[in-house]
């Protein structure tokens, strides 16, 4: 009491007093935090010697029941919810499938009905000697702007994204991933190295395709490819394949294959068939002769 | 005994009723479980020391669920919700801790 009365300057003479005056009072948050980590509540209204409840009250009954429903109510939450990302997730991913799956049917169909147009066309253009001509020149224009079948000698190139988390970067980039740019290297190279025809998983390139990255996915035509991507060409089997063996483009993937340890492999086939490509549609572009 | 039953009986009353916890107050669910084990754990401490008392118990382990969720309610009007909860998990971890580590030595001697 005398400690007390004291005021805050007073030296205190009373064990608490001298608990409190520790050098490192100031910093004894963490001390604190360690050493008396229990509720002093309970000591305090112990050694004031009051009436202990001994877990018979009303009270504690209720606090615990609280307790019980708030554990129940978090592990329901937690359990509620983890399905329910998933559900999500995996609703999503179904929809994509069959979206996809709807966008290939169709594209059959579109194949099917060209073709279908174009043996009729051609049955009908060789009724006469001009259509017969005609008709001959059509199908090589067909083949050599991709929107025609071919089949042929050539390669097939395939390509495979590192083993995952190999490469990992220090900002969480996956160097090993086969990127647009090293398709567009690929196909490039095939054509420099004299290919006919070229597709890539069975989307066969134009004039007008496009190979470009969309996140982490690369589209061809507007299409996503899964890895491996295979470039099959049409051309001189064995000046393709020497293509890739000293030139830079070969070059190139072997130093990726070395460094990143990516697929990389060339093959060569006598017999590929190339698929037709599912659109070339000109909209802007005009024949010369029409105008005069 | 009866404590257990009201346990029980909070615990039965969730499975049964499942109640669905309001959008606004789900962030601070995590939280108020840790303050609650904060709690058990001190109650449980006390129990062994043998000056465990149900009302100290039962204020203890309000005032720390709602002292809790007050502290990330706070952080989160402020912009700092992610590290007060940081915060707090870490200083009733430490409590937790040390209460578990002083059950042990009464349990086991150890």
């Amino acid at each position: 009491m005398t400690a007390r009365q004291q005021g805050p300057g007073g030296r205190g003479a009373g064990p608490d007093r001298a608990r409190a005056r520790r050098p490192d009072a100031s910093m004894s948050l963490l001390t604190d935090l360690m050493s008396n980590a229990s509720e002093e509540a309970y000591a305090q209204k112990a050694s004031r010697g009051g009436p202990q409840g001994r877990g018979r009250s009303p009270v504690l009954v209720v606090g615990l029941a609280a307790l019980g429903l708030l554990l129940v109510v978090a592990g329901v939450q937690v359990r509620d919810r983890a399905p329910a990302v998933a559900a999500t997730r995996q609703k999503l991913i179904d929809e994509i499938d069959r979206r996809t799956a709807a966008t290939d049917r169709l594209q059959r169909q579109v194949a099917d009905l060209r073709a279908a147009v174009g043996d009729a066309r051609q049955s009908q253009l060789r009724t006469t000697d001009a259509g017969s001509t005609a008709a001959t020149h059509l199908a090589r224009l067909g083949r050599v702007t991709g929107t025609a079948e071919v089949t042929g000698p050539g390669v097939r190139v395939t390509l495979d994204d590192a083993p995952a988390g190999d490469n990992v970067d220090q900002s969480g980039v996956d160097e090993g991933l086969i990127r647009d740019f090293d398709l567009q290297r690929l196909v490039n190279g095939l054509w420099a190295a004299g290919a006919e025809a070229v597709s890539v998983n069975g989307q066969r390139l134009t004039t007008l395709s496009a190979i470009r990255n969309a996140g982490d996915a690369i589209l061809v035509d507007y299409r996503p490819l899964k890895p491996p991507y295979v470039a099959t060409a049409i051309g001189n089997a064995d000046r393709m394949e020497l293509a890739f063996v000293d030139k830079p483009v070969g070059e190139y993937f072997h130093t990726l294959r070395d460094t990143y340890g990516i697929t990389f492999d060339v093959t060569t086939a006598k017999h590929l068939r190339l698929p037709s490509a599912s659109t070339v549609t000109l909209r802007y572009a005009r024949p010369q002769k029409e105008t005069p | 005994m009866i404590a257990a039953v009201g346990l029980l009986a909070g615990i039965l009353a969730g499975l049964f009723f499942e109640p669905s916890v309001p959008l606004w107050l789900q962030p601070y669910l995590p939280i108020a479980v840790v303050a609650a084990l904060d709690a058990v754990f001190g109650g449980l401490r006390a129990l062994l020391d043998g000056i465990f008392d149900d009302k100290v118990f039962v204020v203890s382990f309000v005032a720390n669920v709602i002292v809790a969720a007050l502290v990330v309610f706070l952080g989160d009007q402020l912009g700092v919700g992610a590290q007060l909860s940081t915060g707090v998990i870490v200083v009733l971890g430490i409590r937790i801790f040390t209460n578990a580590a002083a059950i042990r030595r009464h349990l086991f001697h150890a």
